[in-house]
Protein backbone atom coordinates (compact mmCIF):
# COMPACT_ATOMS: atom_id res chain seq x y z
CA UNK A 1 0.00 0.00 0.00
CA UNK A 2 2.89 2.36 0.80
CA UNK A 3 4.25 1.92 -2.71
CA UNK A 4 0.91 2.91 -4.21
CA UNK A 5 0.78 5.97 -1.97
CA UNK A 6 4.25 7.03 -3.04
CA UNK A 7 3.33 6.55 -6.69
CA UNK A 8 0.22 8.68 -6.25
CA UNK A 9 2.15 11.46 -4.52
CA UNK A 10 4.84 11.42 -7.23
CA UNK A 11 2.16 11.52 -9.91
CA UNK A 12 0.52 14.56 -8.36
CA UNK A 13 3.87 16.30 -7.88
CA UNK A 14 4.91 15.44 -11.42
CA UNK A 15 1.65 16.69 -12.86
CA UNK A 16 1.55 19.95 -10.89
CA UNK A 17 5.17 20.96 -11.41
CA UNK A 18 5.34 19.50 -14.90
CA UNK A 19 2.36 21.45 -16.17
CA UNK A 20 3.40 24.68 -14.45
CA UNK A 21 6.82 24.37 -16.06
CA UNK A 22 5.43 23.51 -19.43
CA UNK A 23 2.96 26.37 -19.41
CA UNK A 24 5.62 28.90 -18.48
CA UNK A 25 8.03 27.49 -21.02
CA UNK A 26 5.50 27.64 -23.85
CA UNK A 27 4.71 31.25 -22.96
CA UNK A 28 8.38 32.22 -23.08
CA UNK A 29 8.83 30.32 -26.33
CA UNK A 30 5.94 32.20 -27.96
CA UNK A 31 7.27 35.59 -26.93
CA UNK A 32 10.80 34.86 -28.15
CA UNK A 33 9.58 33.22 -31.36
CA UNK A 34 7.58 36.33 -32.06
CA UNK A 35 10.63 38.53 -31.46
CA UNK A 36 12.75 36.45 -33.86
CA UNK A 37 9.95 35.98 -36.37
CA UNK A 38 11.54 38.06 -39.08
CA UNK A 39 14.95 36.40 -38.87
CA UNK A 40 15.38 34.21 -41.96
CA UNK A 41 16.18 30.57 -41.26
CA UNK A 42 16.42 27.82 -43.83
CA UNK A 43 16.62 24.10 -43.46
CA UNK A 44 18.18 23.53 -46.86
CA UNK A 45 21.36 24.75 -48.50
CA UNK A 46 20.46 27.90 -50.27
CA UNK A 47 22.67 28.84 -53.16
CA UNK A 48 24.19 32.13 -52.28
CA UNK A 49 26.96 34.33 -53.44
CA UNK A 50 29.08 34.77 -50.43
CA UNK A 51 30.26 38.22 -49.79
CA UNK A 52 30.89 38.12 -46.08
CA UNK A 53 31.43 35.69 -43.19
CA UNK A 54 29.90 32.35 -42.19
CA UNK A 55 29.87 30.62 -38.85
CA UNK A 56 28.28 27.55 -37.33
CA UNK A 57 25.64 28.49 -34.78
CA UNK A 58 24.16 26.02 -32.37
CA UNK A 59 21.25 26.04 -29.99
CA UNK A 60 20.95 23.16 -27.63
CA UNK A 61 18.50 22.41 -24.88
CA UNK A 62 18.07 19.61 -22.38
CA UNK A 63 14.57 19.09 -21.01
CA UNK A 64 13.77 16.69 -18.21
CA UNK A 65 10.69 14.55 -18.25
CA UNK A 66 8.54 14.50 -15.14
CA UNK A 67 7.15 11.52 -13.24
CA UNK A 68 3.68 12.08 -14.62
CA UNK A 69 4.87 12.03 -18.23
CA UNK A 70 7.05 8.97 -17.66
CA UNK A 71 4.21 7.17 -15.91
CA UNK A 72 1.86 7.78 -18.83
CA UNK A 73 4.67 6.76 -21.16
CA UNK A 74 5.15 3.46 -19.32
CA UNK A 75 1.45 2.67 -19.44
CA UNK A 76 1.37 3.61 -23.12
CA UNK A 77 3.98 0.97 -23.78
CA UNK A 78 1.28 -1.58 -22.94
CA UNK A 79 -1.31 -0.20 -25.32
CA UNK A 80 0.61 1.68 -27.99
CA UNK A 81 -0.63 4.89 -29.55
CA UNK A 82 0.60 8.48 -29.62
CA UNK A 83 2.85 9.42 -26.74
CA UNK A 84 1.14 12.76 -26.41
CA UNK A 85 2.71 13.54 -23.06
CA UNK A 86 6.16 13.38 -24.68
CA UNK A 87 5.04 15.21 -27.81
CA UNK A 88 4.66 18.46 -25.93
CA UNK A 89 8.05 17.86 -24.32
CA UNK A 90 9.69 17.37 -27.70
CA UNK A 91 7.82 20.32 -29.18
CA UNK A 92 9.12 22.59 -26.44
CA UNK A 93 12.65 21.30 -26.77
CA UNK A 94 12.75 21.66 -30.55
CA UNK A 95 11.33 25.17 -30.55
CA UNK A 96 13.60 26.25 -27.72
CA UNK A 97 16.64 24.87 -29.56
CA UNK A 98 15.77 26.81 -32.73
CA UNK A 99 15.23 30.00 -30.72
CA UNK A 100 18.59 29.59 -29.00
CA UNK A 101 20.29 29.00 -32.32
CA UNK A 102 18.68 32.11 -33.76
CA UNK A 103 19.60 34.14 -30.69
CA UNK A 104 23.17 33.02 -31.02
CA UNK A 105 23.16 34.04 -34.70
CA UNK A 106 21.62 37.41 -33.92
CA UNK A 107 24.10 38.14 -31.18
CA UNK A 108 26.92 37.41 -33.60
CA UNK A 109 25.38 39.84 -36.07
CA UNK A 110 24.19 37.43 -38.73
CA UNK A 111 21.42 38.27 -41.14
CA UNK A 112 20.27 34.69 -41.70
CA UNK A 113 20.93 31.04 -40.91
CA UNK A 114 20.96 28.36 -43.56
CA UNK A 115 21.22 24.58 -43.59
CA UNK A 116 19.56 24.12 -40.22
CA UNK A 117 19.58 20.59 -38.84
CA UNK A 118 17.87 19.35 -35.75
CA UNK A 119 19.19 16.47 -33.72
CA UNK A 120 17.77 14.61 -30.77
CA UNK A 121 19.49 12.50 -28.19
CA UNK A 122 18.37 10.95 -24.96
CA UNK A 123 20.15 11.46 -21.72
CA UNK A 124 19.67 8.20 -19.87
CA UNK A 125 16.07 8.04 -18.73
CA UNK A 126 16.14 11.56 -17.43
CA UNK A 127 15.27 13.69 -20.38
CA UNK A 128 15.98 14.68 -23.91
CA UNK A 129 18.50 16.90 -25.63
CA UNK A 130 17.54 18.68 -28.81
CA UNK A 131 20.11 20.68 -30.72
CA UNK A 132 19.67 22.89 -33.73
CA UNK A 133 22.79 23.56 -35.81
CA UNK A 134 23.02 25.86 -38.78
CA UNK A 135 25.31 28.08 -40.79
CA UNK A 136 24.99 31.73 -39.89
CA UNK A 137 25.75 34.27 -42.60
CA UNK A 138 26.99 37.79 -41.99
CA UNK A 139 26.90 39.75 -45.21
CA UNK A 140 29.28 42.62 -45.79
CA UNK A 141 27.53 45.82 -46.54
CA UNK A 142 27.83 46.35 -50.31
CA UNK B 1 14.08 33.10 -56.38
CA UNK B 2 12.39 31.91 -53.24
CA UNK B 3 11.42 34.34 -50.60
CA UNK B 4 11.52 34.09 -46.80
CA UNK B 5 8.13 34.81 -45.28
CA UNK B 6 8.25 35.55 -41.56
CA UNK B 7 5.77 33.45 -39.62
CA UNK B 8 5.39 31.90 -36.22
CA UNK B 9 4.70 28.26 -35.49
CA UNK B 10 1.06 27.25 -35.45
CA UNK B 11 0.10 25.71 -32.13
CA UNK B 12 -1.50 22.34 -31.62
CA UNK B 13 0.05 20.51 -34.57
CA UNK B 14 3.04 18.91 -32.98
CA UNK B 15 1.60 18.82 -29.51
CA UNK B 16 -1.89 18.48 -28.16
CA UNK B 17 -3.87 20.75 -25.87
CA UNK B 18 -5.84 17.80 -24.47
CA UNK B 19 -5.65 17.44 -20.71
CA UNK B 20 -3.32 14.54 -19.94
CA UNK B 21 -5.35 13.72 -16.81
CA UNK B 22 -8.08 12.15 -18.97
CA UNK B 23 -5.48 10.19 -20.84
CA UNK B 24 -4.05 8.94 -17.55
CA UNK B 25 -7.52 7.99 -16.33
CA UNK B 26 -8.14 5.89 -19.43
CA UNK B 27 -4.74 4.26 -19.24
CA UNK B 28 -5.11 3.41 -15.56
CA UNK B 29 -8.58 2.03 -16.16
CA UNK B 30 -7.32 -0.13 -19.02
CA UNK B 31 -4.40 -1.36 -16.97
CA UNK B 32 -6.62 -2.20 -14.01
CA UNK B 33 -8.96 -4.18 -16.27
CA UNK B 34 -6.02 -6.11 -17.76
CA UNK B 35 -4.50 -6.77 -14.33
CA UNK B 36 -7.84 -7.86 -12.90
CA UNK B 37 -8.21 -10.30 -15.76
CA UNK B 38 -4.66 -11.57 -15.24
CA UNK B 39 -5.26 -11.87 -11.50
CA UNK B 40 -8.43 -13.89 -12.01
CA UNK B 41 -6.95 -16.23 -14.60
CA UNK B 42 -3.63 -16.67 -12.81
CA UNK B 43 -5.55 -17.25 -9.59
CA UNK B 44 -7.61 -19.93 -11.27
CA UNK B 45 -4.65 -21.69 -12.86
CA UNK B 46 -2.51 -21.20 -9.76
CA UNK B 47 -5.18 -22.73 -7.58
CA UNK B 48 -5.31 -25.87 -9.73
CA UNK B 49 -1.54 -26.06 -9.77
CA UNK B 50 -0.99 -25.49 -6.09
CA UNK B 51 -3.65 -27.83 -4.75
CA UNK B 52 -2.18 -30.63 -6.85
CA UNK B 53 1.37 -30.07 -5.61
CA UNK B 54 2.96 -33.18 -4.13
CA UNK B 55 4.02 -32.74 -0.49
CA UNK B 56 7.69 -32.92 -1.54
CA UNK B 57 7.25 -30.13 -4.09
CA UNK B 58 5.26 -28.14 -1.59
CA UNK B 59 8.13 -28.22 0.89
CA UNK B 60 10.61 -27.38 -1.84
CA UNK B 61 8.68 -24.29 -2.97
CA UNK B 62 7.59 -22.95 0.37
CA UNK B 63 10.90 -23.39 2.10
CA UNK B 64 11.92 -20.34 0.09
CA UNK B 65 9.65 -18.26 2.32
CA UNK B 66 11.13 -19.15 5.69
CA UNK B 67 8.57 -19.20 8.44
CA UNK B 68 10.94 -17.74 10.99
CA UNK B 69 11.25 -14.59 8.87
CA UNK B 70 7.55 -13.89 9.06
CA UNK B 71 6.65 -15.20 12.48
CA UNK B 72 8.27 -15.43 15.84
CA UNK B 73 8.50 -19.20 16.29
CA UNK B 74 10.49 -21.65 18.39
CA UNK B 75 10.40 -25.30 19.36
CA UNK B 76 8.49 -26.38 22.42
CA UNK B 77 9.00 -29.38 24.72
CA UNK B 78 5.26 -30.05 24.90
CA UNK B 79 5.26 -31.38 21.36
CA UNK B 80 7.27 -34.38 22.56
CA UNK B 81 4.15 -35.60 24.38
CA UNK B 82 2.35 -36.24 21.14
CA UNK B 83 5.10 -37.83 19.05
CA UNK B 84 3.05 -41.00 18.87
CA UNK B 85 0.42 -39.18 16.84
CA UNK B 86 2.60 -39.33 13.75
CA UNK B 87 3.31 -43.05 13.94
CA UNK B 88 -0.07 -44.23 12.71
CA UNK B 89 -0.49 -41.88 9.79
CA UNK B 90 -1.16 -43.66 6.50
CA UNK B 91 0.32 -40.95 4.33
CA UNK B 92 4.08 -41.08 4.91
CA UNK B 93 4.57 -37.45 3.81
CA UNK B 94 2.53 -36.34 6.82
CA UNK B 95 5.10 -37.93 9.13
CA UNK B 96 7.57 -35.20 8.28
CA UNK B 97 5.35 -32.35 9.46
CA UNK B 98 7.19 -29.99 11.78
CA UNK B 99 5.68 -28.60 14.95
CA UNK B 100 6.51 -25.10 16.08
CA UNK B 101 5.27 -22.80 18.81
CA UNK B 102 4.16 -19.36 17.70
CA UNK B 103 4.78 -16.54 20.17
CA UNK B 104 1.24 -15.32 20.44
CA UNK B 105 -1.24 -15.11 23.30
CA UNK B 106 -4.24 -15.88 21.14
CA UNK B 107 -5.58 -19.44 21.16
CA UNK B 108 -5.04 -20.78 17.68
CA UNK B 109 -3.14 -23.20 15.47
CA UNK B 110 -2.27 -23.06 11.79
CA UNK B 111 -1.42 -25.45 8.99
CA UNK B 112 1.40 -23.54 7.31
CA UNK B 113 2.35 -24.42 3.71
CA UNK B 114 5.71 -26.11 3.57
CA UNK B 115 4.82 -28.80 6.11
CA UNK B 116 4.67 -26.83 9.34
CA UNK B 117 2.09 -26.75 12.08
CA UNK B 118 2.17 -23.62 14.19
CA UNK B 119 0.54 -23.73 17.61
CA UNK B 120 0.33 -20.52 19.61
CA UNK B 121 1.95 -20.35 23.02
CA UNK B 122 -1.38 -19.18 24.39
CA UNK B 123 -2.91 -22.47 23.35
CA UNK B 124 0.01 -24.54 24.68
CA UNK B 125 -0.47 -22.82 27.99
CA UNK B 126 -4.23 -23.21 28.29
CA UNK B 127 -4.70 -26.66 26.79
CA UNK B 128 -2.93 -28.69 29.43
CA UNK B 129 -3.66 -32.34 28.65
CA UNK B 130 -1.88 -34.49 26.11
CA UNK B 131 -5.17 -35.50 24.50
CA UNK B 132 -6.32 -31.91 24.21
CA UNK B 133 -3.14 -30.92 22.41
CA UNK B 134 -3.20 -34.09 20.31
CA UNK B 135 -6.65 -33.16 19.06
CA UNK B 136 -5.55 -29.66 18.03
CA UNK B 137 -2.50 -30.98 16.20
CA UNK B 138 -4.56 -33.81 14.72
CA UNK B 139 -7.00 -31.23 13.37
CA UNK B 140 -4.16 -29.40 11.61
CA UNK B 141 -2.78 -32.69 10.24
CA UNK B 142 -6.29 -33.19 8.87
CA UNK B 143 -5.97 -29.91 6.97
CA UNK B 144 -2.68 -31.14 5.50
CA UNK B 145 -4.20 -34.50 4.60
CA UNK B 146 -7.06 -32.76 2.77
CA UNK B 147 -4.71 -30.13 1.21
CA UNK B 148 -6.95 -27.43 2.73
CA UNK B 149 -3.96 -25.31 3.65
CA UNK B 150 -3.12 -24.82 -0.03
CA UNK B 151 -6.60 -23.87 -1.20
CA UNK B 152 -7.03 -20.17 -1.72
CA UNK B 153 -3.27 -19.86 -2.27
CA UNK B 154 -3.79 -19.54 -6.01
CA UNK B 155 -4.98 -16.00 -5.37
CA UNK B 156 -1.78 -15.26 -3.50
CA UNK B 157 0.15 -16.68 -6.44
CA UNK B 158 -1.68 -14.41 -8.88
CA UNK B 159 -1.02 -11.49 -6.58
CA UNK B 160 2.70 -12.26 -6.47
CA UNK B 161 2.99 -12.47 -10.22
CA UNK B 162 1.18 -9.19 -10.78
CA UNK B 163 3.24 -7.50 -8.10
CA UNK B 164 6.39 -8.64 -9.84
CA UNK B 165 5.01 -7.27 -13.12
CA UNK B 166 4.53 -3.91 -11.44
CA UNK B 167 7.99 -4.07 -9.94
CA UNK B 168 6.97 -4.62 -6.32
CA UNK B 169 8.33 -8.16 -6.22
CA UNK B 170 10.25 -9.25 -3.17
CA UNK B 171 9.17 -6.23 -1.21
CA UNK B 172 7.98 -6.75 2.34
CA UNK B 173 4.56 -5.64 1.18
CA UNK B 174 4.21 -8.65 -1.11
CA UNK B 175 5.73 -11.15 1.31
CA UNK B 176 3.52 -10.09 4.16
CA UNK B 177 0.45 -10.18 1.92
CA UNK B 178 1.20 -13.76 0.97
CA UNK B 179 1.71 -14.91 4.52
CA UNK B 180 -1.33 -13.01 5.68
CA UNK B 181 -3.29 -14.80 3.03
CA UNK B 182 -1.92 -18.10 4.27
CA UNK B 183 -2.89 -17.47 7.84
CA UNK B 184 -6.14 -15.61 7.35
CA UNK B 185 -7.14 -18.19 4.76
CA UNK B 186 -10.36 -19.29 6.36
CA UNK B 187 -11.50 -22.81 5.61
CA UNK B 188 -15.13 -23.48 5.13
CA UNK B 189 -17.37 -25.33 7.52
CA UNK B 190 -17.06 -28.67 5.73
CA UNK B 191 -13.27 -28.47 5.73
CA UNK B 192 -13.25 -27.74 9.45
CA UNK B 193 -15.66 -30.57 10.21
CA UNK B 194 -13.59 -32.95 8.14
CA UNK B 195 -10.43 -31.90 9.94
CA UNK B 196 -12.17 -32.44 13.30
CA UNK B 197 -13.30 -35.85 12.16
CA UNK B 198 -9.81 -36.72 10.97
CA UNK B 199 -8.40 -35.71 14.34
CA UNK B 200 -10.91 -37.88 16.20
CA UNK B 201 -10.12 -40.91 14.05
CA UNK B 202 -6.39 -40.34 14.46
CA UNK B 203 -6.72 -40.11 18.25
CA UNK B 204 -8.70 -43.29 18.35
CA UNK B 205 -6.17 -45.02 16.14
CA UNK B 206 -3.18 -43.80 18.14
CA UNK B 207 -4.36 -43.93 21.71
CA UNK B 208 -7.28 -46.32 21.41
CA UNK B 209 -9.56 -43.61 22.74
CA UNK B 210 -10.57 -40.05 21.96
CA UNK B 211 -11.31 -39.28 25.59
CA UNK B 212 -10.23 -35.73 26.47
CA UNK B 213 -10.12 -34.50 22.89
CA UNK B 214 -12.65 -31.80 23.65
CA UNK B 215 -10.46 -29.88 26.08
CA UNK B 216 -9.65 -27.22 23.52
CA UNK B 217 -13.32 -26.41 22.97
CA UNK B 218 -13.99 -26.31 26.68
CA UNK B 219 -11.12 -23.85 27.10
CA UNK B 220 -12.45 -21.65 24.30
CA UNK B 221 -15.98 -21.72 25.67
CA UNK B 222 -14.83 -20.77 29.15
CA UNK B 223 -12.60 -18.02 27.75
CA UNK B 224 -15.50 -16.74 25.73
CA UNK B 225 -17.52 -16.34 28.89
CA UNK B 226 -14.89 -13.92 30.15
CA UNK B 227 -14.85 -11.93 26.93
CA UNK B 228 -11.25 -12.92 26.47
CA UNK B 229 -9.19 -11.06 23.95
CA UNK B 230 -7.34 -14.25 23.08
CA UNK B 231 -9.96 -15.94 20.94
CA UNK B 232 -11.46 -13.62 18.29
CA UNK B 233 -9.19 -15.07 15.59
CA UNK B 234 -10.42 -18.59 15.91
CA UNK B 235 -14.05 -17.51 16.21
CA UNK B 236 -13.89 -15.56 12.97
CA UNK B 237 -12.35 -18.38 10.93
CA UNK B 238 -13.94 -21.49 12.42
CA UNK B 239 -17.45 -22.75 13.10
CA UNK B 240 -18.68 -22.03 16.59
CA UNK B 241 -16.81 -24.15 19.21
CA UNK B 242 -20.09 -25.26 20.77
CA UNK B 243 -21.20 -26.82 17.49
CA UNK B 244 -17.83 -28.44 17.00
CA UNK B 245 -17.89 -29.76 20.54
CA UNK B 246 -21.34 -31.27 20.03
CA UNK B 247 -20.24 -32.84 16.79
CA UNK B 248 -17.17 -34.51 18.20
CA UNK B 249 -19.07 -35.71 21.25
CA UNK B 250 -21.57 -37.28 18.88
CA UNK B 251 -18.70 -38.78 16.92
CA UNK B 252 -17.31 -40.35 20.07
CA UNK B 253 -20.52 -42.18 20.64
Amino acid sequence: MIELGITAVLLVLGYVFGSINEKEHFQKIRIREHRLKAFPTHAGTKTFILNGEVKIVCGSVVVASDYFKSFIGNLKSLFGGRLTSYESLMDRARREAIIRMKESAVSWGAQEVIDVQINTSFIDKLGVEVSAVGTAIKRQPV
Amino acid sequence: MTEFIPSTEKEGINSTDENPIFELAWLVLGTVVILAFLYASLGFVGEKFIVNLTPEKEIEYFSKIPVSKQFNVESNARFDEINELFKHLEDSSLKNLKLLALKDKELNAFAYPGGMILVTEGLLEKVKSKMGLAFVVGHEIGHFQNRDHLRGMGKALGFTMISSLLGFAGSDFVLSSITQEMVANAYNRTQEDEADEFAMKLLKLTYGTSQGAEEFFRVILSEQGQFSKYIPGILSTHPHPKERLEKILKFKR
